[in-house]
């Protein structure tokens, strides 16, 4: 039985005066992978980034409708954005490690906000594990992360997200900046964490999609323009502008 | 037409040619005049730096003896307009960087920083007798005097702090806040101490000045003459910018005491160096982590 963890419910979202999401309302599934495809511009990557509400840290931006995340407007007064990351986790385009040792890039979210209970050494051993980097990196924790490759770097962002124990992991072209040796390694990851979390992934590569995700939602100028299966969203779509975009006639 | 182009492109190196010389010439000309200037003051004080003159205080009306007072009373006022200035100054950065809006108050409060650079520092001297010295009941103090020299520094620092801010790649802002830290934290863990290397660097700038001015320190600090050394931050010194001052205009025999005001300047200029070296060692010292 499949449980939604994230609604959507006729979301508008504004840049200034500029309408970036015209009216989207859609179900992310629970410990399933979810693709956002479509071409630049289209709103993935806003809609990603409304989901654990950093798009509030632009100036002049604003929402309408609402997200419930386990049933509960994310976006209602009161709520406290930051307790809203800490359930729901990000991993970026670029991979972008602090400045710092690998164990203290693990430990720093867990550490200053308190959610690490009990073994510190143990959580960033698991999370690292978790993120099949631990093997290449535990001679080499104290090194400054800086030193590793973009997609060592990449998986460290991704332990680092997950030492938070987050319910959903929100993921923003990870792959984009790796060769595609790191893309494989990052998604056959991604298979193995459906496991565990809820994966939304936003994704220009749409061989990506195809293999990792179980749904995949088309976005076009702000519209969700149609979301099901991701083999039938692959195969057979139910509209024309999807199918273009998939098979490249435009995008 | 082959020719011509051959010219073209000779009158185009002629022209790179000529513009490098310039860019270069301008860079010499400047690394001259500061050579000739520290060459000078070696030259001339040269002859008065001793072990005495730098441990001993001036004896026989200022004309004869050491400094050891005026060194040790810059030293305290450098420091303490740095313990007023800078965590004002970072404290002022951030607001500006990480949690004010632009908008209107922004804009007028980034205005007067600017005008409070371009502020002359007599006037500074004047507000710090007025209000630290006088209103307050300072007195003429170390603490008079550092509150003066911290307030001139200030937007030396702020502009510098800013700038160190916003060099902090966004996208660690971005990492830390995503994985639920809190904003301050983010600031406090994150974002200052990447941004401590450049402030430092630009405040030692302010630095240097601050032990460098006479006016501010002349109405709210400064002793003509005290051998006594200060027992606690409510006390005159003597400065060394203060004490070249009034070696060179009005002293009781200034020509006799020429190499004192030479060695005194030349103790003054590596006081400052000394200081700024210190910052750059810490600054090394931070930054041995900094790639990005």
């Amino acid at each position: 039985m499949d449980t939604d963890i994230i609604k959507l419910d006729k979301v508008n979202f504004y840049y200034g005066p500029s309408r970036a999401l015209t009216d989207i309302s859609m179900k992310f599934v629970k410990s399933k992978v979810t693709a956002l495809i479509g071409p630049s511009g289209c709103g993935k990557s806003t809609l990603l980034r409304l989901l654990n509400r950093m798009n509030d840290l632009i100036d002049g931006t604003r929402v309408e409708g609402e997200i419930l995340f386990e049933g509960k407007n994310i976006y209602a007064p009161g709520v406290d954005p930051v307790e809203i990351r800490r359930k729901i986790g990000m991993v970026f385009q670029k991979p972008n490690p602090f400045p710092k040792t690998i164990y203290n890039n693990i430990s720093y979210g867990p550490k200053l906000t308190g959610a690490a209970t009990g073994d510190l050494d143990a959580l960033v051993e698991q999370s690292l594990k978790q993120a099949v980097l631990w093997d290449e990196v535990r001679d080499i924790l104290n090194k400054s992360a800086m030193n590793l490759s973009g997609g060592q770097q990449q998986r460290l962002c991704i332990a680092r997200a997950l030492a938070m124990k987050p319910d959903v992991l929100l993921m923003d072209e990870p792959t984009s900046a790796l060769d595609p040796i790191s893309t494989a390694k990052i998604e056959e990851l991604i298979e193995e964490l459906k496991k565990s979390y809820t994966i939304i992934i936003v994704t220009h590569n749409m061989q990506q999609a195809a293999r990792i995700s179980d749904e995949t939602a088309f976005f076009y100028i702000g519209n969700l323009i149609e979301y099901n299966k991701t083999e039938k969203i692959f195969t057979n779509p139910d509209v024309k502008q999807t199918e273009d975009y998939i098979t490249g006639r435009f995008g | 037409m082959l020719a011509f182009k051959m010219n073209y492109m000779k009158w185009r190196y002629f022209k790179q040619g000529v513009f490098f010389m310039l860019v270069r010439a301008s860079a010499l000309i400047i690394t001259l005049a500061l050579g000739f200037i520290l060459a000078y003051i070696i030259y001339n004080g040269i002859s008065a730096i001793s072990w005495d003159f730098i441990t001993k205080p001036p004896t026989d009306s200022m004309t004869k003896g050491g400094i050891m007072p005026a060194i040790l009373g810059t030293i305290y006022l450098t420091v303490g307009a740095i313990a007023v200035g800078l965590p004002l100054g970072i404290a002022s950065a951030i607001y500006l960087t990480e949690y004010a809006r632009e908008g209107r108050v922004i804009r007028f409060l980034k205005v007067g920083i600017n005008c409070l650079a371009g502020v002359p520092s007599v006037v500074f001297g004047l507000f710090g007798l007025g209000f630290f010295v006088i209103f307050l009941k300072f007195g003429s103090s170390i603490l008079s005097g550092s509150l003066t020299l911290g307030f001139l520094i200030l937007p030396t620092i702020i502009g510098a702090s800013e700038e160190a801010l916003k060099s902090v790649p966004q996208t660690f802002r971005e990492a830390s806040l995503s994985l639920g830290v809190s904003k301050w934290q983010t600031i406090y863990r994150i974002v200052l101490p990447n941004a401590l290397p450049g402030i430092l660097t630009g405040s030692i700038l302010g630095i240097g000045r601050a032990a460098g001015e006479t006016a501010p320190i002349m109405f709210t600090a400064a002793a003509y003459f005290t051998a006594k050394l200060p027992s606690s931050v409510f006390d005159e010194v003597m400065a060394l910018p203060y004490h070249i001052y009034v070696l060179a205009t009005a002293g009781t025999n200034i020509e006799a005491t020429r190499p004192i005001q030479f060695g005194t300047v030349l103790v003054l200029v590596a006081v400052v160096l000394g200081i700024d070296l210190f910052a750059i060692v810490i600054r090394g010292y931070m930054r041995r982590n900094k790639r990005w």
